[in-house]
């Protein structure tokens, strides 16, 4: 049974970042760049006030799928490289923290880009 | 709808055997991989127009946004084409969120020196 | 007189036309008139700006098949695209051996080719002219927008790229041919709209300016005409045209219509505020309108070609868009 609400929690939260995203692009003048950019800043700054790992202990990847997650993921690993190494950590522990995903996309994208050819709309 | 999928994948993986803690990293690098897979087969994009912030916000709005512009400038040659441009939509993700998080990095360094653990 | 109507007294001819479009526009109501269209918008080239070339090259060769007329007996080209530094323009006419001028006046392009076409052959100095423009959906998405593969969403008043080009061989000939009678240049106008999304409203002022000066010169009212027709406004620029209109006291509710709305079908194509781009109100007029006016069913048209004179750099640095419209006044010879 708590599987199975992770499923539903997964998904009410995720949705709900989603709809907040598509409320900004349809009733406000940001792009979509600025939308991705606000919510990986926002992620940063909720784990920085605390507020994101309770999100994440309750409605799993709802909160670590959405890029968010990916401003969480980089807040974390500074938390741990600064309690680690002191200010170092500040600018080692976030790329740390995010780099296989970062590495993933840009290796996919690449052998993406090797094999397909561009497609009309 | 992305993030209960990721959240099965993550419970199959568990099931794996794959630790907890790598299990979220190989959940976004399975979702980062099927975002590549169908932006090159030309089937992101039409998902999109219809999910919205739906397919935008989850990791797999970033992979599109690394994929898609180097799918579309490998034209322009492998160094400058895809090579500088593969960056234009992820590059101020990637900045803002680290320049964000660098910063959030040295006040706590800074207010552990004074003994404040936040 | 520089701001007013133009008269071309020796009414150059419209030879003849033609027009190749992508898979979206043979899809629309107008499907079946266009010469020719690719069912995966390649044109057989390897890069979209090459394919845009391809449509210029096979647009005015098929213009020129119609009449069976060779490039030897073309006095000078005039073209024009969206891209950079024109070269769908240069490279699709590369093959073409006549004088070449390049044009751009973003959208309205194709009523700028025409009213050079015009006003050079009136004055003698051609005997004959091509008019060539295109617009390509996936080329102009990756100049003007983001890449043609990436999946943010369009905002409902925004435009759809044309994918197509059209060619007007415009002629000193006694034949029986539609005819360019009266042109009027466009002025910028700039009403300080900032959002490229939303192009219509950026030319519709322009557009209005046009039509009031040209209503003003000449004495006539929309009424005269039967049909009045801008370029690529889409469905905001349209209903905006038609209020700025009634405003000033123009009723245009009976025939006035817009090429962005009827190359596609809106709902079913999923097109939000219609067509835009050099090719738009090229191919319309070229299969459409042309037609009409060789049949009768038209006589008198002013065809109005509207441009949003932007560039990514200045939208970017937060620059207004301003707007043109050029007037050309085309008759049906009966």
């Amino acid at each position: 049974m708590e599987e199975f609400m992770n499923y539903v929690w997964s998904f009410i939260i995720g949705g709900l970042l989603c709809v907040i995203a598509q409320i900004l692009i349809d009733r406000t003048k940001l792009t979509p760049a600025r939308i991705l950019v606000l919510y990986v800043c926002a992620g940063v700054v909720l784990n920085a006030v605390g507020l994101y790992e309770p999100l994440v202990s309750f409605a799993k990847a709802g909160a670590t799928v959405p890029l968010t997650g990916f401003g969480n993921a980089l807040a974390r690993g500074v938390r741990k490289a600064v309690a680690l190494s002191g200010p170092l950590g500040a600018l080692t522990g976030g790329l740390t923290a995010t780099s296989g995903g970062i590495a993933a996309a840009l290796v996919f994208g690449y052998l993406t880009a090797l094999i397909f050819k561009g497609k009309p709309k | 709808m992305i993030c209960a999928l990721g959240q099965g994948l993550h419970d199959i993986y568990l099931s794996l055997g794959i630790h907890e803690e790598n299990a979220g990293t190989v959940v976004s690098i399975t979702l980062i991989f099927l975002a590549a897979l169908t932006t090159g087969l030309g089937w992101f994009d039409k998902l999109a127009k219809y999910a919205g912030a739906g397919t935008l916000v989850p990791i797999t709005g970033f992979a599109n946004a690394v994929v898609s512009p180097a799918v579309d400038t490998k034209s322009e040659g492998y160094i400058l084409g895809l090579g500088a441009k593969i960056f234009t939509i992820s590059g101020p993700v990637i900045l803002y969120g680290v320049l964000t998080s660098a910063i959030f990095g040295m006040i706590i360094w800074i207010l552990s020196l004074f003994g404040v653990m936040i | 007189m520089a701001k007013g109507i133009i008269k071309l007294k020796n009414a150059p001819a419209i030879l003849c036309a033609a027009s190749v479009v992508g898979k979206h526009e043979s899809d629309g109501p107008l499907g079946a008139l266009f010469d020719f269209h690719d069912k995966d918008d390649r044109f057989g080239q390897s890069t979209w700006e090459k394919a845009e070339a391809e449509m210029q090259h096979m647009a005015l060769n098929l213009a020129m098949s119609k009449n069976k007329i060779s490039i030897t007996d073309i006095d000078a080209i005039f073209a024009g695209d969206l891209m950079n530094q024109c070269i769908s323009s240069t490279y699709g006419l590369i093959a073409h051996d006549a004088p070449f001028m390049g044009l751009y006046s973003a959208c309205s392009t194709a009523a700028e080719a025409l009213i050079l076409s015009g006003m050079t052959v009136n004055a003698g100095y051609f005997k004959r002219t091509a008019s060539v423009t295109s617009s390509h959906n996936c080329s102009a998405e990756r100049q003007f927008r983001t890449p043609v593969e990436y999946g943010g969403q369009r905002t409902p008043t925004s435009q759809w790229t044309v994918t197509g080009s059209a060619a007007f061989i415009i002629a000193d000939d006694e034949g029986r041919h539609p005819r360019i009678t009266e042109v009027m240049l466009g002025m910028t106008v700039d009403y300080g709209i900032t959002d490229a999304n939303n192009m219509g409203a950026a030319m519709a002022p322009a557009a209005a300016d046009t039509m009031i000066r040209y209503f003003e010169s000449s004495g006539l009212g929309p009424s005269a005409f039967d049909l009045i027709v801008t370029g690529d406004l889409g469905f905001e620029g349209h209903s905006i045209v038609l209020d700025l209109m009634s405003t000033k006291g123009y009723d245009l509710s009976g025939n006035y219509n817009d090429c962005g709305l009827l190359i596609y079908n809106r709902s079913s194509q999923d097109m939000h505020a219609g067509g835009s781009g050099c090719g738009c109100s090229a191919v319309v007029l070229a299969s459409y309108l042309l037609k009409l006016i060789r049949d009768g069913e038209l006589r008198d048209v002013l065809f109005i070609g509207t441009g949003a004179l932007m560039s990514p750099l200045s939208v970017q640095q937060g620059g207004s868009i301003p707007g043109i419209a050029h007037l050309v006044r085309i008759k049906g010879d009966a």
